[in-house]
């Protein structure tokens, strides 16, 4: 028996018709976004007219211009081949192929650091890149394959490889229903080195391709092509398109597997798939790239802290970002010693290391994650 | 929330593990639809473990679950979500989402991968915060929220879910008292109002008692009882199931029973002291109420105790009988017997040590003052319980406070507080024991 009263329980806050939530949060969505997209194409534009070639301003927006229907009457006149042939078959396949490298490696990076709920999270940190510069170097070496492309041995052994290595650290990673941080790391410390010195061994025994496997390794974009590009696009835009399919999933990963799974989440399945698709866009980043650090780190990172943790609007502006920071990085790497190049992971590291090593002490003081 | 199809819940035979170690072999009961059901039982007997069955987070080594009509097994995760909300007993909030964007994703198993929420999904949010008072919090990050606030943030999230059943774990046991209170009405109204399902397991038997239509009492990996929260709630069930003496009664307020837990080998009788050591005998004279504590105190020190004239129903005569003492007693409300009082006089003559509780003195009981002034006469200790001031305990026009003057004169010790009791006590029963001859 019971004599409780009915009507409003908790002491509730008034209620306001007027009051939408998404309304104003639409807005500096866009905003992001737009301006992101801006960026992106701004330093596009830029990136085109640096180079040892010493093309001049007006040269490249000539070329430009010439390739696009509405503006060729602007500016009239053609371009040298000589000079064509830099714009559109050295630098720009270039430059895209970069933002398409810093756009999976940053999606991988969010999606890696949503499904172990941890932003230290990334390709490089896990290992899985070593495991897909494994299967690369297994694909050039014992298949003598030309490089990624569409289901060629060396694709699919960078997938398996990366595949491999991101499930080894998931599940060294575990404890119970939790990842440990401390146990994430060192996994994925252990996992790479033990995958790079396998990787390490192959060139050793193939010594004539060795050459140009340690180069590509270094990571760079310095031998990118239009065939890198078509190659590697159609796995990123499914890797992408998976990802982007499962956010929603992913944000409730956030609340712990358990909750997760209250909630309606298939967590086998989630982790199926998400561990597929973060594998397929670290295997076409590094059979095109090879092994380029941190970027998957930072980026998603730093968004976070505008974007907040909802995974729908943090996968897109996160992708964005990473081409625009890999883009950036490319030009500085080619640039900045010119006429030697750096490699871009050099830049990266550079960057993201002394980053890394901010969220480990911020980490470890907060202990609070994401 | 309302209208919706109703579903009560079956187990049947069910058995699970954690690795080798079976939490429960066998186990069956049903849950009734549109009803609070309390699980009680003590750590380690499963409650935890059964809500995870409940929802596919274990998996059955044998046995079935039914929703409704439906087989659990037949159900994925995500058509369980729809029907089925859990708040776990504790849950940390790390990121930074908003209290609508998480009460919000209590709508997922409602949409298809391929919408967003439409505008029905943010108006049953809004209606779940509505219900738990977190509507002026829906912009606020989550980590800025309080534990209480944070648990009705879960609570709205099963909420939005729109379940038939809801499942909850130790709801309260993180809460304030006054978020104890209120959570659970909400959960009986849910019930009253929507008629959700409600199960929830209780760590505090009286919020058990006081919010579940019916109990189960877990143990030992079974049910041990289950019903209404008076058959289940005896001293008996509690004794099995949690290895502890408890009293239970039923609170004069609420109606609902009301358990009181008492220490291993106190209840009943009057402890026998230890052989071979002597015992202190006390007659308590008191009545009202202010023997409370006091004869569990000096039972607990094991003296052999004696009270009179105690009137019957009176709070002290509750508490003499419960503790199993012998007790001289008068009907209520009526002046204290010539008998009476004489046998009130030979208890006295048997003990060691007599006490005077801070009793107020009237008509009806000034033959208990006079009792303790005999006793001081017949050459006994006497200890006055003088808490407080005497005049405002007397209720006989003077008469009983002459009497009481004249006890200290007469050599009473007076004690001002339940410290110098305890103290005057202790030190009575060390002379007995140092006195007694060494065997």
């Amino acid at each position: 028996m019971s004599f409780s009263k009915s009507g409003g329980i908790y002491p509730g806050g008034e209620i306001n018709p007027e009051e939408r939530q998404p309304a104003r949060k639409g807005w500096s969505k866009g905003i992001l976004f737009g301006g992101l997209l801006l960026l992106l194409f701004s330093l596009m534009g830029l990136a085109l007219t640096v180079g040892p070639a010493g093309l001049s301003f007006a040269t490249v927006v000539k070329g430009v211009a010439g390739r696009l229907p509405g503006l060729r009457g602007l500016f009239p006149g053609e371009l040298g081949i000589i000079e064509e042939k830099i714009l559109f078959e050295i630098r720009l396949p270039r430059i895209i192929l970069s933002v398409l490298v810093g756009m999976a490696l940053a999606t991988a990076g969010a999606v890696y650091q949503g499904l172990f709920r941890n932003p230290m999270a990334d390709p490089y940190v896990l290992g899985a890149s070593s495991g897909a510069a494994l299967g690369a170097t297994i694909g050039f070496a014992v298949f003598s394959g030309r490089h990624f492309s569409s289901l060629s041995p060396v694709s699919v052994l960078a997938f398996a490889g990366a595949l491999l290595a991101t499930v080894l650290v998931y599940n060294l990673a575990r404890v119970g229903r939790r990842v440990s941080l401390t146990v994430l790391l060192l996994a994925g410390i252990a996992v790479s080195t033990f995958l790079s010195s396998l990787t390490s061994m192959l060139m050793i025994l193939q010594g004539t391709e060795m050459q140009r496997i340690v180069f590509w390794l270094m990571g760079g974009f310095s031998a990118g092509r239009w065939s890198h590009v078509f190659d590697i696009l159609p796995f990123i835009f499914l890797g992408f398109g998976a990802v982007m399919l499962y956010a929603r999933d992913l944000n409730l990963m956030l609340l712990g597997e358990e909750k997760a799974h209250q909630l309606g989440v298939n967590i086998p399945r989630l982790r199926v798939v998400l561990a597929f698709s973060a594998s397929l866009l670290v295997a076409a980043a590094v059979s095109v790239s090879g092994i380029i650090g941190f970027a998957g780190l930072v980026v998603p990172h730093m968004l976070r802290l505008v974007t907040g943790p909802d995974h729908r609007r943090l996968i897109p502006v996160s992708a964005l970002a990473g081409g625009v920071f890999l883009l950036a990085a490319d030009t500085v790497a080619r640039t900045i010693l010119a006429p030697t190049e750096l490699p871009v992971g050099v830049i990266t590291a550079f960057l993201g290391a002394p980053f890394f090593i901010y969220l480990l002490r911020k980490g470890k003081k907060a202990g609070t994650m994401l | 929330m309302a209208g919706q199809a109703r579903a009560g819940i079956t187990v049947e035979n069910l058995s699970c593990r954690y690795r080798e170690e079976y939490i429960f072999s066998g186990l069956g009961f049903s849950v009734k639809k549109a009803r609070v059901t309390g699980i009680i039982g003590p750590n380690g007997s499963g409650k935890t473990t059964l809500l995870r069955c409940l929802v596919k987070l274990l998996p059955l080594e044998t046995g079935r679950v039914f929703l409704g009509e439906e087989d659990l097994a037949n159900l994925s995760v995500r058509e369980i979500a729809a029907r089925v909300g859990v708040v776990p007993q504790r849950w940390e909030a790390n990121f930074a989402f908003t209290v609508g964007d998480l009460v919000l994703m209590g709508r997922f198993p409602h949409i298809s991968r391929f919408q967003r929420e439409s505008a029905g999904d943010y108006e049953v949010a809004r209606r779940a915060m509505e219900i738990t008072g977190l509507r002026h919090l829906a912009d606020r990050p989550v980590t800025e929220l309080s534990g209480g606030e944070l648990q009705r943030v879960v609570i709205a999230q099963a909420l939005a879910q729109t379940p038939e059943v809801l499942l909850l774990d130790e709801p309260t046991s993180h809460l304030d008292l006054n978020y104890q209170i209120e959570t659970g009405e909400l959960l009986q109204e849910l019930c009253r109002n929507s008629g959700m399902t409600v199960v929830a397991v209780f760590h505090d038997l009286n919020l058990a008692a006081r919010y579940c239509d019916e109990l189960i009492l877990l143990a030992h990996g079974r049910v041990l009882a289950q019903g209404a929260a008076a058959e289940v709630l005896t001293a008996e069930n509690l004794q099995r199931a949690y290895g502890v003496k408890a009293r239970v009664e039923k609170d004069f307020l609420t109606g609902r029973p009301f358990v009181m837990l008492l220490p291993p080998g106190k209840e009943g009788e009057n402890t026998p002291a230890p052989a071979g050591r002597e015992v202190l005998k006390v007659h308590l004279i008191g009545g009202g109420g202010v023997l409370a504590g006091i004869l569990w105190e000096l039972s607990s020190l094991g003296c052999r105790l004696s009270a009179g004239v105690l009137h019957r129903l009176d709070r002290d005569w509750e508490a003499a009988r419960e503790l199993g003492i012998t007790v001289i007693e008068e009907a209520p409300f009526r002046p204290v017997g010539e008998t009476v009082h004489r046998r009130n006089l030979e208890m006295i003559k048997e003990a060691d040590l007599v006490l005077l509780g801070n009793i107020p003195v009237g008509p009806v009981n000034l033959k208990n003052l006079e009792a303790a002034a005999a006793a001081l006469e017949a050459g006994k200790e006497l200890l006055v319980c003088n808490f407080t001031p005497f005049s405002s305990r007397d209720f006989t026009n003077g008469k009983a406070a002459a009497i009481y003057e004249e006890l200290q004169t007469a050599g009473a010790v007076f004690l001002a507080g339940p410290e110098e009791l305890a103290a005057a006590v202790r030190r009575r029963i060390k002379q007995k024991a140092a006195a007694a001859p060494d065997r």
